[in-house]
């Protein structure tokens, strides 16, 4: 029985849980491998504050705002950038060694911003917020469940109740009681061929919501990184690109930029001027900042035989992030009472229609920040729910009538079908027809997930199992992905419809909310809160 | 004629007396002239902090400098120690520091020019293994032997500078007519710099590595390095003692090894000096008649 | 691209024996064995036990042995290491396993990691100024993923699983250098304690293995230096280790040479002395520790430096 289960280790749980802790509530943190191996730690990008001279929160947002066609509400984004100064000041704090240049943050001016905000901690911010909130959470003695997977987040009543979850070491089930749940699973990227996905990229936080009946918001916002290298996931450091001269494709250079950029790499690549599926990143790169890309040329030269200092790599555009997630208010609360969300799995409604590089970090710090906190004040005062292995015996059934299928189809197949027909239909580009194909495939991998088995029986690190469920929760998202896609009838930002292919004024004005009802995806509508910028007046 | 500075360490003027004199005999059989460096110091051998070595060691090699000579050393960590400084030195704006702080006092400049080298890479790529194979009259046939470098004969590699170097053991062993019996150890610790702080895994070490050679089959095992030689030879009883296992693998300095391939009488090796008796390599060489 | 893997099994809770799988897998092209055994688990076998998450290097997680190689299989590309269309895969060596490629990283890593105090203090006000140098020099150290090829290079760790290794040091060191913290001399004197960076044999292994560039054994130097610097020596528990190096100073400092005797009695002190006896007695007999440096020429300029270098310590500690 905890005051607060944080589903999720990565950079967002790990700050939400240090905050709840920090607001007297007891608090544990479930993860699936070691905390500091989540898909945080590949964030090569920065974190943005407007801390720089002449900078200011309102030009951030502003900033922000309008690189995310005015699909962000406007006063989390101004809290986001507000929030930015007390954020970095706690991780320095706490030991952030962030670049400096003297004894002032060294700012780096991260692509598709005019002005430079992104604190970096070279080629690796991500890593070392992760290594630095993992020593916070250690400090504070939060209850930690390292190799352990939540099955599947419980309500009583109208209220959270809990999580059951999954041993990976024994496979064990088990149920941990909580007043509050705050999901901060990570996006659902494995969910599309090719992605930045880590191995356990699923986004099982959007399903348990979904599942429990919450609203999912802009889950049609999928964003494409530009420049990930070829077969590989990684994602070229923006710090590396921020300096980036051109892209070119047979000696040609692309011009595009922000959203428009991975879809017009994709359109050359498709065109027949790429070489191997690829174009070429071009950029100068500055000898003297050697240390800086440590990290990034030793993963070039392990993957790909190649050398950062020739200025030169193959990549080509693949799934990065979706802007959407679970529809949270202000202080990160579902509909769902003691249900909460943060980082990639929230809807904070922060980044709109695109994401700009820098972004991400900074609304995941900040939001968790504030998530965590209010979680810890709606303990308050509550009581417990009773203690039950009702739950986890269900778990412990489902999975053994799971065991018993003989044959049925291929968990890794079904997952590849649907992470092609996503890539393809409801990826960079979008229509009426493919978004329909896409949904149809959709419906031919859930109805064979019902009968699929898996290919191991075991108890300890069932894997398999691990795989099985995570289809499940790809299934969701996928459908609410589409069921988004479809509904939004122009193109704004990384929504990009061949058939609809300009900006609406008035769907523009409107986020889609999807909500599982009698087992489809509904879409309804709720407006952007524009209270200080209109697109009309820029 | 190849004329070097001795920089001898302590452990051949002390506890290893038979290496001092089996480097001798065998550089005068070979031509080699050695200009013994008297006023130097030891060179911290790791253990004291780098403040106060890399002066230390500023002055030898400003020494050495001076006669003009590069410095030829005959233990792993005088060699790793010193050459580390070396390329510390070679940075100016380091070296004038320490130049000013430290030597300037006694009249001396390190202008950074001096070269360290091992007896090993000496003879290996000054004298040449071809020309000490010309010098063979006594070949160590059949004899079983296993190279152990230490650690800083093989690591760090920008102190070694020449990957070659951590397969010249073998080369010697071979060329003076006996039989290289490989082990997987050669280039791991002895446990010598541990005695002190944990004398349990420093001996566990030296059982490893002698107990390896053993069970590999070999006679003896030749060491460039008198601090693995304590710890291998001199604490192999109480190593064998603590692992209950039977040892017994006597272990050659490398000179010793050279020097009884051509010919240098063994006493003049100072091989009775030695912890772990020779005898049964001797014998199998047909130079002691008597079973012992 | 087809390989054949041979993946060592074992899964110990179960009572199984080791032994020996074939798996064969149709690769794209520049697969790594990371994403070859991810393509195995998903495919084919889900029993399969392996850890690893972000297949660029960042998690640390998935080093095993290939080919006898070890390494993190996930920058390691199947082309490079296949031989005759085979890898075979192993666990790394040591640690416990607990399922097939699978170990106990909590005893052999996690445990030593968090026994460092592995957080930063703060008493306040930074202790130095915060500049770009320090914060250069902390990045460098947080490159480190955990994935633990320095322990599994430790020639220490090769005879004792206990020693802290270089990993769970490193990270101490990690605070000491950090102007921000204020707990330099706890640390100092949590990581002299036994098993700590005293057992460190400086062999070099350690900084060959780190694949981050962390370079961990000039760091347990480093670390063993700023000990001395502060006065510290060593750990409570470990007055032995503060004996040798006093001894080990006072030696050189005073003739400009190592009396192995003295040093060896002053750290032994009689009982412990008395242990090394008949080693030291058979070592006489064989004439070979007659020789007693003299005092040389150039022992004067050595006193020099070292009262030189010593005073500073002396200032700074104040």
């Amino acid at each position: 029985m905890f005051d607060v289960v944080v589903v999720g280790g990565g950079i967002a749980g790990m700050q939400a849980a240090v905050h709840a802790h920090s607001k007297g509530a007891s608090v544990a943190l479930i993860t699936r491998t070691n905390p500091t191996s989540s898909y945080s730690i590949t964030i090569q990008d920065g974190l943005n504050a407007a801390l720089g001279p002449g900078d200011s929160p309102e030009a951030h947002a502003k900033e922000t705002i309008h690189a995310g066609g005015f699909l962000a509400d406007q006063a989390v984004v101004d809290s986001v950038c507000k929030d930015a100064s007390w954020v970095v000041e706690e991780l320095d704090r706490w030991g952030v060694p962030f670049n400096r240049d003297g004894a002032a943050y060294d700012l780096t001016r991260l692509p598709g911003s005019a002005t430079a905000r992104g604190l970096i901690a070279d080629d690796m911010t991500g890593h070392v917020l992760t290594q630095v909130l993992y020593e916070q959470v250690l400090k504070s003695g939060i209850k930690l469940y390292e190799e352990f997977v939540v099955e599947e987040a419980t309500t009583e009543g109208s209220a959270v109740s809990g999580v059951v979850v999954l041993d990976l070491a024994t496979g064990r089930f088990e149920f941990i009681g909580a007043k509050a749940v705050i999901l901060a699973t990570g996006g659902p990227r494995r969910l599309y061929e090719p992605s930045t996905a880590s191995l356990h990229c699923s986004g099982d936080g959007i399903a348990f919501a979904y599942r429990l009946g919450a609203p999912l918001v802009d889950m049609e916002f999928v964003q494409y990184h530009p420049f990930v290298l070829k077969n590989s996931r990684l994602a070229v450091s923006e710090v590396l690109t921020a300096t980036a001269e051109r892209v070119t494709a047979s000696g040609e250079p692309i011009t595009e930029a922000e959203a428009a950029l991975p879809r017009a790499i994709a359109a050359a690549i498709a065109g027949g001027r790429g070489e191997d599926g690829c174009v070429a990143l071009e950029y100068t790169f500055d000898k003297g900042l050697t240390n800086r890309f440590f990290n990034t040329n030793q993963r070039v030269s392990g993957l790909a035989g190649l050398k950062l200092a020739d200025g030169k790599l193959p990549v080509r555009p693949a799934m990065h992030r979706l802007l959407g997630g679970v529809a949270v208010n202000h202080e990160g609360a579902t509909s769902i009472g003691g249900l909460f969300a943060v980082g990639e799995c929230a809807g904070a409604t922060v980044h709109g229609a695109y994401g700009l590089p820098g972004n991400f970090l900074l609304a995941s710090l900040t939001t968790a920040r504030r998530t965590g906190r209010a979680a810890a004040d709606y303990t308050g005062g509550r009581p417990y729910m009773p203690e039950t292995d009702r739950m986890a015996d269900h778990a412990e059934n489902r999975r053994l009538n799971i065991f018993r299928r003989e044959g049925g189809p291929n968990v890794a197949a079904l997952r590849k079908e649907l992470a092609a027909a996503m890539h393809q239909h409801a990826g960079l580009v979008r229509d009426a027809t493919g978004l329909s194909q896409a949904s149809q495939t959709i419906e031919r991998v859930a109805d064979a997930y019902k009968t699929a088995g898996v290919t191991s029986r075991n108890q300890d690190y069932n894997f398999g199992y691990l795989h099985y469920l995570e289809l499940g929760n790809l299934l969701d998202a996928a459908q609410a992905i589409v069921a988004s896609a479809a509904a939004r009838q122009e193109s704004r930002g990384v929504h990009y419809r061949t058939d609809f292919p300009t900006a609406d004024p008035n769907q523009g004005a409107q986020h889609h909310l999807v909500t599982l009802t009698s087992g489809s995806p509904a879409v309804t509508q709720r407006p952007v809160e524009m209270s200080r910028w209109q697109p009309s007046t820029n | 004629m190849n004329k070097y500075a001795f920089y001898t360490g302590c452990v051949s003027k002390g506890a290893c007396p038979e290496l001092y004199q089996s480097t001798v005999a065998v550089a005068k059989k070979i031509g080699v002239e050695l200009v013994e460096m008297l006023d130097v110091g030891c060179n911290g051998a790791g253990v004291l902090t780098t403040e106060i070595s890399d002066p230390i060691n500023a002055r030898t090699l400003a020494k050495a400098e001076q006669m003009g000579l590069p410095i030829m050393t005959i233990c792993s960590t005088c060699q790793g120690v010193i050459g580390a400084a070396r390329l510390r030195l070679m940075n100016e704006q380091y070296r004038t520091a320490i130049n000013e702080r430290f030597l300037r006092e006694e009249g001396l400049e390190y202008k950074g020019t001096t070269v360290v080298k091992h007896f090993l890479w000496i003879l290996v790529e000054e004298v040449g293994v071809e020309l000490l194979e010309g010098l063979v009259t006594n070949p160590l046939t059949d004899v079983g032997v296993s190279p152990f470098y230490g650690c800083y004969m093989r690591r760090p590699d920008d102190v070694i500078e020449q990957g070659g170097r951590k397969r010249y053991l073998e080369q010697i062993i071979t060329g003076m007519g006996a039989t290289n019996v490989d082990i997987s150890g050669k280039g791991k610790c002895c446990g010598f710099p541990i005695a002190a702080a944990d004398e349990t895994n420093s001996l566990a070490m030296a059982a490893k590595h002698t107990g390896e050679a053993k069970d590999k089959g070999a006679d003896a095992m030749v060491v460039p390095c008198p601090l693995c030689h304590l710890n291998l030879d001199g604490q192999q009883e109480r190593a064998a003692a603590s692992t209950k296992k039977e040892l017994g693998i006597p272990i050659f300095h490398l000179p010793q090894l050279i020097g009884l391939a051509l010919g240098i009488d063994p006493q003049e090796l100072g091989i009775q000096r030695n912890m772990v008796s020779l005898t049964p390599v001797l014998r199998k060489l047909g130079m002691v008649k008597q079973p012992a | 691209m087809d390989v054949t893997f041979k993946v060592r099994r074992h899964d110990p809770r179960t009572g199984g024996k080791p032994s020996q799988q074939e798996y064969s897998v149709d690769l794209a092209p520049g697969a790594t064995v990371f994403d070859a055994l991810v393509q195995i688990r998903e495919e084919q076998d889900g029993s399969l036990g392996f850890r690893g998450n972000c297949g660029r290097g960042f998690c640390g997680d998935c080093v095993v042995r290939m080919n006898g190689k070890l390494t993190l299989s996930c920058l390691t590309p199947v082309d490079k290491t296949v031989k005759d269309g085979v890898i075979a895969v192993e666990p790394a060596p040591y640690a416990r396993q607990t399922k097939d490629l699978m170990y106990d990283d909590q005893t052999f890593l996690w445990d030593k990691y968090r026994a460092m105090k592995p957080w930063l203090v703060s008493d306040g006000a930074p202790a130095k100024p915060v500049t770009e140098e320090a914060m250069a020099n902390v990045r460098t150290m947080m490159r480190c993923t955990m994935c633990g090829l320095c322990d599994f290079g430790c020639t220490v760790i090769d005879v004792d699983q206990g020693f802290m290794g270089p990993a769970a040091l490193t990270k101490a060191y990690r605070f000491m250098i950090d102007p921000r913290d204020t707990a330099t001399k706890e640390r100092l004197t949590m990581a002299g304690e036994p098993k700590g960076m005293w057992d460190c044999v400086h062999c070099w292994e350690a900084s060959e293995h780190c694949p981050v560039g962390i370079d961990p054994t000039h760091r347990i130097m480093d670390m063993r230096d700023l000990s001395v610097r502060h006065g510290i020596r060593s750990g409570k528990q470990n007055p032995k280790v503060a004996r040798h190096y006093d001894s080990f100073a006072k030696s050189v400092k005073e003739s400009g040479w190592l009396d192995e005797f003295k040093i060896t009695m002053d750290t032994e002190g009689i009982m412990g002395s008395l242990r090394l006896a008949p080693v030291a007695l058979k070592a006489l007999t064989r004439g070979k520790v007659a020789v007693i440096h003299p005092k040389r020429s150039g022992a004067e300029h050595i006193k020099r430096i070292f009262e030189k270098v010593e005073a500073e310590f002396k200032a700074g500690q104040k």
